[in-house]
């Protein structure tokens, strides 16, 4: 075979492998190529060893075994070890029962057009890959509202598509640099803040990116590369561009803060006017901003009187959000003030609200849930339009949705030409609650689901204290939320009708004080018996205050203040306490005290002193009616 | 995301055998194994997979990150053997597989009875002390290969990404597709490969093992070899008398009963 020209002259280089792989026959072509004598190659060298070292590796993990499989191999592209160099060529090789038949043919040329076409490849698809990093990372920045969210993005955008292992992120406030957040695998603590650069560059083997902004320069990125196998390099070029871009970003983001601030305060401003102090009712408020804190939303509680005796509570709801979600919601909140009034009552109230809405089309399809509570009787009216229902807290414990009264949103197309309203009463201990569908609604469940968590939520905190009854309610039902909305809280307490008289230490006004008592005690439901054991227990203790307590001080005062509680499950209770300044005496005096306090004990159910800051003495007694 | 199907998993062989995994190296795909899984299917319940990015594997579970290291291979070993819910499997890793399998065997010693290693390397590019068998530049030249080669590694997997059901040819494509991927993902698998140290992982194994090595094997010479089965605490060798890096493919009859011997032995 050797000696046949056909064989040993032919223009490609041939070869013959036996069943190991060893070469028993190769051309002169081939000889001539890899510059080789045939006696060094056959029997003892196997194709492998004829090629340049990554085609060797290539050949053992890759084409050896698709030899072994499919039989033939065709037009792949290895180099041959040559004398002078490297030679590429074309392989192509077939299998058979006793071996395999390589042919190989020069590829110079060739070679070298196709890796200018595969360098263009790599260059096109390169320039894609910055193009695609740089415009996730923009389209992340310009979502990013506020300076801390671009930190954010910026770090983000760090270790994720721009591929760092670690990012540590310095901002500049104030003119000096702040450790916004390192970012990545290894949880290395920063260093000290470098300078930010002119331009993007290398700093012991870590990329640090300025962050210039059009006035001004705003921070630095500091970045460590990944050095897993196979990890790619950073990028040098995007980052300086990503650099830019976070520069920009945060030249928006601060011209933004000042101007979300003046929203916060307008909002703030609008939320901070506290109901007038009055004993018969408590309310606790809560204003969480969504999340996006940048953003003022229009939301609003309200509560103030609407007559001597009748106070408004209110929580309303302005669609969208930003300054001008704001000041529509001040408008709103402002006209409701101006229309609520003596003889107008919830229903007329939002009649006229969407007038008012039709002059001022940023308050359109604003929600509102208004109440008037009458604090002498506990008589609740209330409408809704478009709003969540109020929410019932019974002090007994139960919790009740008020359903009736309902009506569609502000100004909206459909209206109805009545707007309706309902009323409830309250019973002295009892609690309403209004919000905004921030609290409860969430777009995982449905509404249902939502109000159900809500009164169960209520439920639990019937008997807190009414402050942190609120937070505790608010915290519980915001858990599973990313606080996205902002959400309103008004939460009331009537405590009902309150007796409460001052007399001088001289007692001119003790008989008055005990008709006014005894009145006070009939309303509530006391009989003629409990009325005036409670009459004479009480006068008792006034009398105590003034001779003891009054310490000789003629204009000294006793403070008498009554109560109606009505507890879970029992029947109500008055509770009177009689306060003054004085102390406990010496043993003499306390024993004249402790005569009174004697005759006081076998009137009431309950009598308590306390001593802590002047002399309380506190009665109680049930006044025969069972709790409905 | 269903693993299984993620990683093409295929299992064969009686229910209650003991379960056999087969993990093909670089450069390839399960397929390496059709001569050996015959030896074993009637003994063993053998589970064939390819790993992420290779074969016919979900290409678009691949990623960058995750794989640019070999622990992310492992994770993707470990995911396959909590979805299967086998006992503890005799694992036979194939070239870099052995690696992978080793990997996962220190992370999740309770998923692995046994580790058979064939051809493995902890690392491939000399160190000082350290005889892997390759420099630095020579790997890049590999990669440099495997570029020229870019119309071999793509034009048959073409079809399989756009998934042209009409195309008549398919079937046949896919027949042929052996040994053929993305050719981005064949060039990051390289230097994952290529370019991972894990020889501070060997001590940490405790899983028995075996390290099959092949007389002349310039991907995994000798030295290597000895290295590993030094290192590896509780560990045997067996040297079969073989040329080249793929002895399932070229000499399975010889791997076969190798491996056949240590179970065996057990």
């Amino acid at each position: 075979m050797s000696s046949d020209p056909a064989w040993a002259e032919a223009p490609v280089g041939l070869l013959e492998l036996g069943p190991d792989g060893t070469c028993v026959a190769i051309n002169r072509t081939l000889l001539a190529w890899t510059g080789r004598r045939e006696d060094d190659v056959l029997g003892r060298l196997r194709l492998s060893e004829l090629l340049a070292v990554g085609g060797r590796i290539f050949w053992e993990t890759h084409l050896a075994p698709l030899l072994l499989v499919e039989g033939r191999l065709d037009e792949v592209a290895l180099e041959l070890r040559a004398p002078d160099g490297r030679l590429p060529v074309l392989l192509s090789a077939i299998s058979h029962a006793g071996g395999t038949r390589v042919a190989l043919s020069n590829a110079h040329d060739r070679a070298s057009y196709e890796r200018e076409l595969l360098a263009a490849r790599r260059a096109a698809e390169l320039s894609q890959r910055r193009l695609q990093a740089l415009q996730t990372t923009t389209a992340a920045l310009s979502r990013a509202v506020g300076v801390e969210a671009v930190g954010e993005a910026v770090l983000d955008a760090a270790v994720g598509v721009l591929g760092a292992a670690t990012a540590t992120l310095w901002l500049t406030t104030e003119g000096k640099p702040r450790l916004h957040g390192v970012r990545g695998a290894r949880g290395e603590s920063a260093g000290p803040a470098p300078a930010p650069p002119e331009a993007t560059a290398v700093v012991d083997g870590q990329v640090l990116v300025p962050l210039h902004g059009s006035g001004s320069t705003h921070g630095a990125l500091l970045l460590l590369p990944r050095d897993d196998a196979g990890a790619d390099p950073l990028d040098l070029e995007v980052l300086d561009a990503v650099g830019q871009q976070a520069g920009l970003a945060l030249d928006r983001a601060h011209r933004y803060e000042q101007s979300a601030s003046v929203a916060h305060e307008l909002q703030q401003s609008l939320l901070s006017v506290p109901p007038p102090p009055d004993p018969r009712y408590e309310v606790a408020t809560v204003y969480r901003p969504g999340v996006q804190a940048l953003e003022v939303g229009g939301d609003w509680h309200d509560a103030f009187l609407v007559e001597p005796g009748v106070l408004a509570l209110v929580v309303g709801d302005v669609v969208g959000r930003g300054l001008a979600a704001a000041s529509a919601m001040g408008q709103l909140r402002s006209a409701v003030r101006a229309v609520a009034g003596p003889g107008v009552g919830p229903a007329r109230l939002l009649s006229r609200l969407d007038a008012f809405v039709d002059q001022v089309p940023a308050a359109g399809m604003a929600t509102l849930a208004y109440a008037e509570l009458d604090l002498t009787t506990g008589l609740l009216r209330y409408a809704c339009a478009g709003h969540p229902p109020p929410l019932l807290m019974r002090a007994s414990g139960e919790v009740e949705l008020l359903w009736e009264g309902r009506s569609t949103p502000l100004g909206g197309f459909v209206r109805p030409l009545e707007r309706t309203a309902a009323e409830v009463r309250l019973a002295p201990g009892d609690r309403v609650l209004l919000c905004t569908d921030g609290l409860f609604e969430r777009r995982t469940r449905s509404l249902d689901e939502g109000l159900d968590l809500l009164c169960a939520a209520a439920a639990a905190t019937v008997h807190a204290p009414l402050e942190r009854a609120v937070q505790g309610l608010t915290r519980s039902l915001l858990e599973d939320e990313q606080g996205r909305d902002d959400v309103c809280v008004l939460l009331l307490s009537w405590t009902g009708e309150v007796f409460e008289w001052s007399l001088s230490a001289d007692l001119t006004a003790l008989s008055r004080t005990r008709k006014e008592l005894r009145a006070w005690l009939v309303e509530c439901g006391a009989g003629a018996q409990d009325a005036d054991d409670l009459v004479l227990a009480t006068s008792e203790a006034i009398a105590n205050a003034a001779e003891h307590g009054g310490a000789g001080c003629p204009e000294a005062s006793v403070r008498l203040r009554a109560r109606v509680e009505r507890p879970a499950d029992a029947p109500q209770e008055v509770v009177i306490s009689v306060r003054d300044h004085g102390r406990w005496r010496p043993p003499t005096e306390a024993l004249e005290r402790g005569r009174g306090m004697l005759i006081i004990s076998q009137l009431v159910d309950d009598l308590q002193v306390d001593t802590s800051d002047g002399t309380t003495v506190v009665l109680r007694s049930r006044i025969g009616r069972a709790s409905a | 995301m269903d693993v299984l199907a993620r990683n093409n998993v295929k299992v064969s062989g009686p229910t209650d055998g003991p379960p056999l995994v087969l993990a093909h190296g670089f450069g390839c795909d399960s397929a390496m194994w059709r001569h050996v899984v015959p030896a074993f299917e009637n003994s063993h319940r053998v589970v064939l997979f390819d790993h992420t990015g290779a074969g016919a594997s979900d290409l678009s579970a691949y990623d960058p990150v995750r794989h640019s290291r070999l622990e992310g291979y492992a994770s993707d070993v470990v995911e396959i053997l909590q979805a299967l819910e086998l006992p503890p499997v005799r694992f036979v890793g194939h070239s870099v597989s052995a690696m992978i399998g080793l990997l996962a065997a220190v992370d999740r010693p309770e998923l692995f009875e046994r580790l058979v290693l064939v051809g493995p390397s902890p690392r491939y590019i000399d160190d000082e002390g350290y005889h892997g068998g390759f420099a630095q530049a020579e790997i890049d030249e590999l990669l440099v290969t495997m570029d020229d080669n870019y119309l071999g590694w793509s034009a048959h997997i073409a079809p399989m990404i756009m998934g042209v059901p009409e195309r008549p040819e398919l079937g046949e494509e896919l027949t042929s597709s052996f040994c053929r991927t993305d050719p981005d993902i064949a060039r990051r698998f390289a230097r994952t490969t290529f370019l991972s140290d894990n020889r501070s992982d060997l001590p940490r194994v405790r899983t028995p093992s075996l390290v099959v090595q092949c007389r002349d094997d310039v991907i995994a010479p000798m030295a290597v070899g000895e290295y590993v089965h030094e290192h590896l605490p509780n560990s045997d060798m067996v040297v079969l008398d073989v040329t080249g890096h793929c002895p399932n493919l070229s000499a399975p009859d010889q791997l076969v009963s190798a491996v056949e011997a240590w179970f065996d032995a057990a």
